[in-house]
């Protein structure tokens, strides 16, 4: 019979503490198989006196498991699992700061030989994401380091003499350390064990080698363990655990474990005591080098913040200015934020006084201070606008500043090289990002690792519309047609659902600069971007938070690029300086332009969610636009804030109108509580919570969140992500304000909104930073359309729209635009006077660059350049000598058409390009009996017709100046029945109508249901709506075709049309007519078989109609 | 004159696909067939309903689930079309014996056919292609053919081409209005072509050879003028037959299609008489002989059978072929034609095969051979899954850390880890039930009873602790399997066992008491 007779642990055990000190999170990547808060927790919980956290050759999650520990009230040990090349391992842990900062110093070295000396820093650059070290170089940076040697699976002698050298060489203690392997022989390894630690001194510890923290994740690490090695679970044999034993382990059972070496287990305590270093200890201090000698720094930021006021207020600041400036001036002083300011200030100053200035501008919460605009940091005037200073260092948040900084997207590296060398790699670098799974990821790997064929997997990952779906949902499955009750496939999302927001690698952030006074590499250890010249620390922007280190975003911005070249040509061609400072405000024909929805290229606003706004929106001032870019977001959107914004904004203009004065309604609590309490927060948004920040003031006051709520909701909001602790703050929020009497459903929009900031915070400083960037462009395109066409064409590639609509929308606007000719264009695209009448006073004509001409190289183009600028070209030849031309230039450019300046059409440009004597003679002719003499194109060469032309242009420029595809199909479109672009845009609302055109931009934004196209034809371009029914009819049609023919019904509403899509017919098939050299009215009837799309009945579809002519015009953008 | 007919196979991945599996396409449905490249997951070839949702070749396997997120797919095995395409050239030898197989550009996969003076065989060109087209419509085959005076003319007609015969010497007029890809050229040429406004072979005519030849890359240029001349028959291109036509063979077609193996055993003497008489003629003897039947699917299955030594012997010839499985041959829905011939034939007066085989150093290859014609044997009478070979497999659990694989001569491929925890010889499949006494909550048992026997242990080592392969199916209806702790025990009586409890207390399951089983006993 079986006896169920339990064995007492005795006694002694059960107060034995124990410390587990081998413990791996999941930023041991692919390995370990658990968040560190729940290793945090689960310690907690067992009763450890501590826990020791030792990630494989990294800290990158040693914040996050302190900042676990201390919510979880557990001492979490900072340590690292260092893995030398030879595959030897040793656990260390930092007795205080100094040894810390030396094994960050070590992991360096490791990661990117940063801090070696030069000699020894030379060779191959390590790869990201390696780490290169080797005991001897671990044993110099050791002093103050406990290191516990973990024994291998096999011991054996060479374990032993390697422990016996260790012991020698290492500078402070060493530790045995062993774990039970659970495979049958465990008394006798740990006997073995203990005889080596006597005779090599290195004595015994007593761990666990945690993987996880419940035995339930064994699953999601044979996972792991599989994508790690690249195999399938039915291959991965002994690579896998042989069982679930690698779990936080009660400290009883440990002992129990380790009966009869009880000392093992109480020597973990004794380390954990001894290494009393945590990350609180870090004093992070700002780099000072900014200030003059004999100056304080705030002394410093005084007389730099004044100089600017006198420079832009030359008559004397207002008082106001000047009041609130000794305000913010004396904030900063009292929370020592000077030298924060001053960097940021010596960055952006270095920037523009450059040779040729960079252009930047700042946002962030810190950037709308008048002390920022003062320093040039921004250039949002604060006469005009509220200044929200106060509220980024108000009391409850205690969270650093934040400035980002954005620079012209071609000329950012500068900017980056230059801190690197201001302060060296040992002391800036960039932050991390972590690359976490997401549910596409995870199901990709998961599956694989399941052994799902490719196309099971990637029919589920494809199901999840957007990055970042909720997750993988039962109806995904079912819509995939995959037999959902197949166990294999309930385990992979099962483990999907598990591994998503894992993170699977670090990435260098965008552009956050780290810096700091002491070397940086003593605070975190830095190792190779995969980009060369880059390095980045191992920990992101929330632990650079949670540790109350301050960080500059040097980010890249095209619309700045644009704006710089626009300004420059300006003042070359219009005689006039501006800076984005000085652009004349408030000028109403740019706000006139903007209602109209004329935003073709305009920063923020020219996304067809934008345009399609703008129109209901109508911005009459600055502010409107610091809404407008803030209103198409998730946060309002989720929050259903646009509708009840619209329609505030319908109403005051109409009571205005009326001369009346237009009261805001604001939602307010029952009559226990002040009924205004939200009006200082929701006054300039007309009682309607837009920006984040509102959000939050909503949650502090009509919820009474406190300080530290606050905070906690925010960080939440910000790891929302990767753990559901939002919905908590969802019942507290709602619960509060609607028990102070909210009406619930407002409550509940709020809570959304705040959530849908989480996926996009939108603060209003940002808005404001971006709708300075909306003005300035937007007066650019309104005053000088040529110009501004001009500097989109050459800051490509950024914004939304292909060259040849921004060609086009110049086109449309008066502006003539001229070809690529190697007589006249030079690299960029560049503005001609204009000899004739012209309309619209534009005194310039765009001539196209050589860069839009594909397959020409910025060198070719500048050796014409310069030989032009000696003497004209005589014929191709002599291009070719001079300008030191390859065939493949000259072939470009004659495919271009661009030869025009030698009197040569494209085809003879291209028969005289491709017939140059070539370098050396070619002994196959001879050989093949070919005579190479030969002369002018034959006579038999046919003669291109204009519609051949009109697609060499959009072969080799990908616009073209001569005409529209469509216009050549117009007769064919006619007949099946589609009406032209400008027509439709002029019909009543709810007219049925064809329209038929290239499809430029498909989209179907973030949650949205609806599927949007955009449809150009020669005379202008045609926006269609699809629901989500109809996209799933034609799916194939809306994802493939170039050339569309949309019937439906005509939409108006706030002077937006749009065309509501109810059938649709792929007829791209069309666009190979263009290229035929038959007479375009003879083949150009339409026929049946084109026209119903049906296969050749000889099934020779697919070679005759080979879609490569079809491809010719370049692809749509599509957004998803 | 020579004449050539071209038969094109359009998406021949998908019909070798479908015909290797016996499928029939699914309706409505769109098919795939994927490979793997440097750039990501593409499509390897489209089905006629993918091809109408604007699927095709070369597209990403992401892109195509966007626009057909209902698209079928499986990878694609171009060694697998090789062979059948391979297969489809060998059958078509029923119709001329010089069959060239077009593999390039991929995609326009199909076969080229050498009918020159064979034509009226058949009842004329057209007839013939009619006869070719409704045998493979047939066996299910998608095809078009043409016939023309050269390889490369009917290559350009069977693919783009309207009219399937162009007459003879007409072969200019007929390509004239094909487009230019039709001369089998590169992409990059055909660009280049279209760039000047060249797009029908026709438009190519009237230009000086020269001047367009060095317009291009100097071997594309080469190219160019070559497959003009090659299609126009101005330089000639010999076909590359799939295989030498055999010297000696005898043929036979049938009106009615044979259905049973037992009909080709009455028609057999016949050709073998006709097929002994070509060879006495040559003072020849068969070494190695083939019978091949052409079925009606477009299949051709051969039975091979070598001679030890060169025979003219029919009623040898018979007995051997009976001996390799005339009576299993597969005629599916019968076979239409038959042929018999020798592969191999050596004067009959041969040479005696030396009296000692081979030197010390052939031996092991010998033998391998002698073992690969045992298990060949064996496996011909028995099954090919009657003959196995246990082979070791990664795996923790003791009961899967070997696998029986199919034998054949190969040694195992690769080597595999081995746990390194003592196992026994002896396994009992499955585990045996056994009661045991056993402290809590993983201490090794101190008695157990098996097989009615009581034993008391004196000495144990344990638990090796091996959770369950969690990513299988439950092999029994009782729930998922558990953790084991494996025991490795002696009795008094200094016998060993190994047994292991299936369950841990506290811990999987708490409804379900943890179970002892005997799972082996050592030496």
């Amino acid at each position: 019979m079986k006896l169920l007779r339990a064995i007492p642990v005795p006694h002694r055990f059960a107060e034995l503490g124990f410390a587990e000190l081998d413990c791996r999170t999941h930023y041991s990547f692919l390995e370990g198989a658990s968040y560190p808060q729940e290793l945090a927790a689960e310690a907690k919980r067992l009763g450890m006196a501590a826990l020791g956290v030792a990630d494989r050759n990294s800290l990158a999650g040693v914040v996050r498991a302190w900042q676990a520990g201390k919510d979880a009230g557990l001492a979490v040990l900072t340590g690292c699992r260092l893995q030398f090349t030879d595959g030897a391992e040793l656990i260390v842990y930092p007795r205080d700061r100094a040894a810390y900062g030396r094994l960050c110093r070590l992991l360096s070295i490791g990661k990117a030989r940063i801090g070696l000396e030069q000699a020894q820093g030379a060779g191959k650059p390590i790869p990201k994401n390696e780490c290169r070290l080797s005991f001897a170089q671990a044993a110099q940076l050791g002093e103050g380091l406990i290191a516990l040697a973990p024994a291998p699976a096999v011991i054996d002698a060479v374990f032993e003499a390697r422990l016996l050298d260790w012991g020698k060489t290492w500078p402070d203690r060493l530790y045995l350390l062993a774990a039970p392997l659970n495979r049958g022989d465990d008394r006798a390894r740990l006997n073995a064990l203990a005889l080596i630690a006597q005779r090599t001194g290195a004595l015994m510890v007593a761990s666990n080698a945690v993987l996880y923290h419940q035995p339930e994740r064994r699953r999601l690490q044979d996972v792991l363990t599989c994508i790690r090695h690249g195999v399938t679970i039915d291959e991965a044999g002994l690579r896998l655990q042989a069982n679930a034993e690698r779990h936080l382990k009660p400290p009883e059972e440990m002992a129990r474990l380790f009966a009869g070496h009880e000392a093992a287990i109480e020597r973990s305590i004794e380390i954990a005591q001894a290494c009393a270093f945590r990350l609180d200890d870090l004093k992070y201090r700002y780099p000072d080098e900014p200030i003059p000698p004999g100056k304080t720094a705030s002394q410093h930021l005084r007389a730099l913040t004044f100089a600017g006021a006198r420079r832009f207020y030359p008559d004397g600041a207002p008082t106001e200015i000047v009041k609130i400036l000794r305000k913010e001036l004396k904030m900063i002083r009292k929370v020592k934020y000077e030298h924060y300011f001053l960097t940021v200030h010596d960055i952006v100053a270095w920037a523009r006084a450059q040779e040729k200035p960079i252009l930047c501008q700042g946002r962030g919460s810190a950037a709308n201070s008048v002390v920022c605009f003062c320093l040039g940091i921004t250039s949002v005037d604060p006469t005009k606008q509220d200044v929200l200073f106060e509220r980024f260092i108000s009391q409850e948040r205690s969270e650093p500043p934040d400035i980002d900084v954005d620079f012209e997207h071609e000329r950012r590296e500068e900017v980056i090289q230059y801190i690197y060398r201001r302060y060296g790699r040992h002391r800036a670098a960039i932050c991390a990002t972590q690359i976490c799974y997401r549910p596409r990821s995870a199901i990709r790997d998961v599956g694989k690792a399941l052994g799902l064929t490719e196309d099971v997997t990637s029919a589920l990952a494809k199901t999840v519309w957007g990055s970042w779906g909720a997750g993988l949902q039962k109806d995904h499955v079912q819509r995939t047609g995959l037999d959902q009750d197949s166990p294999r496939l309930k385990l992979a999302l099962e483990l999907t659902q598990e591994l998503i927001g894992f993170p699977r690698h670090l990435s260098q952030h965008v552009g956050g600069f780290v810096l700091t006074q002491a070397p940086l590499i003593e605070t975190v250890p830095i190792g190779n971007a995969a980009m060369p010249d880059r390095t980045f620390i191992e920990w992101d922007k929330d632990d650079i938070d949670a540790l109350n280190i301050m960080k500059v975003d040097v980010l890249a911005l095209g619309m700045l690029t644009a704006i710089r070249k626009g300004l420059d040509l300006i003042a070359e061609h219009h005689g006039q300086r501006f800076e984005l400072a000085t652009v004349p405000r408030e000028a109403p024909e740019v706000y006139d332009m903007l209602c109209k929805a004329d935003s073709v290229g305009v920063f923020q606003v020219e996304s067809r969610a934008q345009m399609a706004m703008l129109p209901r929106l109508r911005p009459r001032e600055f502010y409107d636009l610091v809404v407008e870019v803030a209103i198409v977001r998730p946060g309002p959107i989720k929050g259903g804030m646009v509708h009840p914004y619209l329609k505030a904004r319908k109403e005051k203009r109409l009571i205005e109108t009326e001369g009346g004065t237009y009261d805001i309604d604001f939602p307010s609590p029952g009559p226990a509580y002040p009924p205004d309490e939200l009006k200082a927060v929701l006054r300039k948004t007309l009682g309607v919570p837009l920006f984040q920040e509102q959000a939050m003031r909503i949650a502090m006051v009509a919820a009474e969140f406190t300080g530290e709520e606050a905070n906690g909701l925010r960080r939440a909001m910000a790891t929302f992500r990767h753990m559901g602790t939002i919905h908590s703050y969802e019942t507290m929020l709602v619960g509060r304000m609607i028990a102070r009497g909210y009406p619930p459903e407002f409550a509940q929009r709020c809570f959304n909104q705040i959530k849908g900031f989480g996926e996009y915070g939108f603060p209003e400083s940002h808005a404001a930073a971006f709708a300075q960037l909306v003005y300035v462009s937007a007066w650019i395109k309104c005053l000088y359309p040529a110009v501004f066409a001009a500097a989109l064409l050459n800051s490509q590639p950024m914004g939304f729209y292909a060259p040849a609509q921004i060609v086009r929308d110049a086109q449309a606007h008066g502006v003539q635009v001229r070809p690529p000719d190697i007589g006249a264009s030079d690299w960029d695209c560049t503005l001609e006077p204009l000899l004739g009448p012209c309309e619209a006073g534009e005194t310039r004509a765009l001539r196209l660059g050589l860069r839009q001409i594909d397959g020409l190289r910025k060198d070719w183009a500048e050796q014409i350049m310069v030989e032009r600028f000696r003497r004209p070209f005589a014929d191709i030849d002599d291009l070719r000598r001079r300008a030191v031309l390859p065939a493949a230039a000259l072939d470009a450019l004659a495919a271009a058409d661009a030869l025009g300046g030698l009197n040569l059409s494209r085809r003879e440009g291209l028969w005289a390009a491709k017939g140059l004597p070539r370098a050396a003679p070619a002994p196959l002719f001879v050989a093949a009996g070919l005579n190479e003499a030969d002369g002018a194109p034959p006579s038999a060469l046919p003669r291109p017709t204009a519609s051949q032309e009109v697609m060499s242009d959009y072969e080799t420029l990908r616009l073209s100046l001569k005409g529209h595809p469509v216009s050549f199909l117009r007769q064919r479109l006619t007949d099946l029945g589609a009406v032209p672009a400008g027509v439709y845009e002029r019909l009543p609302d709810g007219r049925r109508v064809s329209v038929a055109g290239v499809v430029l931009v498909r989209q179907r934004p973030g949650e949205g249901n609806a599927i949007f196209l955009t449809l150009e034809d020669e005379t202008g371009i045609a926006n269609v709506v699809l629901w989500p029914r109809l996209f799933e009819a034609f799916r194939p049609q809306v994802m493939s075709a170039r050339l569309l023919l949309v019937r439906g019904k005509v939409q108006r509403a706030d002077g937006v049309v749009h065309l509501i899509g109810e059938t649709l017919q792929d007829i791209s098939a069309d666009l190979a007519l263009l290229s035929r050299s038959t007479q375009l009215s003879a083949a150009l009837r339409p026929s049946a078989d084109a026209a119903t799309g049906s296969p050749d009945p000889r099934g020779r579809e697919s070679l005759h109609r080979h879609p490569r002519n079809v491809r010719i015009l370049p692809r749509s953008r599509d957004f998803h | 004159m020579r004449r050539v007919v071209c038969i094109w196979l359009p998406n021949w991945p998908i019909t070798a696909w479908r015909r290797a599996r016996h499928v029939q396409p699914p309706d409505h449905e769109a098919f795939a067939l994927t490979q793997r490249t440097g750039r990501g997951l593409l499509l390897h070839a489209v089905d006629d309903a993918g091809r109408a949702l604007g699927l095709r070749r070369g597209q990403t396997h992401a892109d195509a689930l966007a626009i057909a997120p209902g698209l079928v797919s499986a990878p694609a095995e171009p060694e697998a079309e090789a062979r059948a395409l391979h297969a489809l050239a060998l059958w078509f030898e029923r119709f001329s014996p010089a069959v060239a197989i077009d593999a390039d550009p991929p995609g326009a996969e199909g076969l080229t056919l050498d009918m020159s003076g064979a034509a009226h065989l058949f009842g004329g060109e057209a007839a013939l292609l009619d006869e070719i087209a409704a045998r493979l419509k047939g066996a299910g085959i998608a095809a078009a053919l043409a016939m023309a005076d050269t390889p490369g003319a009917a290559w350009a007609l069977a693919r783009y081409g309207a009219q399937p015969i162009a007459e003879p010497g007409r072969t200019r007029e007929a390509l004239a209005p094909l487009p230019v890809q039709a001369l089998r050229l590169d992409e990059e040429t055909t660009r280049l072509l279209n760039r000047f406004g060249l797009h029908s072979i026709g438009d190519l005519y009237g230009l000086p050879r020269a001047g367009l030849a060095r317009r291009f890359r100097a071997e594309a240029g080469l190219a160019l003028v070559r497959r003009l001349d090659q299609a126009l028959g101005a330089e000639a291109e010999p076909l590359r037959s799939v295989q030498p036509p055999a010297d000696y063979r005898a043929w036979q077609a049938f009106a009615e299609p044979l259905i049973e193996a037992e009909g080709v055993g009455h028609v057999l003497p016949g050709l073998a008489g006709a097929l002994a008489a070509q060879l006495e003629r040559d003072g020849m003897g068969a070494r190695v002989l083939a019978l091949d039947a052409f079925r009606t699917d477009g299949r051709r299955v051969r039975l091979q059978a070598g001679l030890s030594a060169p025979s003219r012997a029919p009623v040898h010839w018979l007995r051997l072929l009976r001996e390799k499985g005339l009576e299993r041959l597969e005629l599916g829905f019968g076979a239409d034609a038959l042929m018999l011939s020798a592969l191999k034939a050596e004067p009959l007066a041969a040479r005696q095969a030396p009296l000692l085989a081979g030197s010390p150093k052939e031996k092991p290859q010998a033998c391998s051979e002698a073992l690969a014609g045992l298990i060949d044997r064996l496996q011909a009478k028995l099954g090919e899954s009657a003959v196995l070979r246990p082979e070791p497999y990664e795996s923790h659990m003791p009961e899967r850390s070997e696998r029986w694989r199919r034998a054949g001569p190969e040694t195992s491929g690769g080597t595999v880890a081995h746990s390194g925890r003592p196992r026994p010889l002896l396994l009992f499949d499955p585990p045996q039930p056994v009661e045991a006494i056993a402290e809590l909550p993983d201490t090794a048992p101190s008695s157990f009873v098996w097989r009615r026997c009581s034993h008391k242990v004196v000495k144990a080592e344990g638990p090796e602790r091996l959770g369950p392969e969690w990513w299988r199916a439950p092999a029994s209806s009782q729930g998922p399997e558990r953790t084991r702790d494996y025991y490795a025990v002696e009795d008094e009586a200094g016998h060993r066992f190994w047994l292991f409890r299936e369950g841990l207390y506290g811990r999987e399951d708490a409804m379900r008491l943890p179970t002892w089983r005997m799972h082996g006993v050592f030496g």
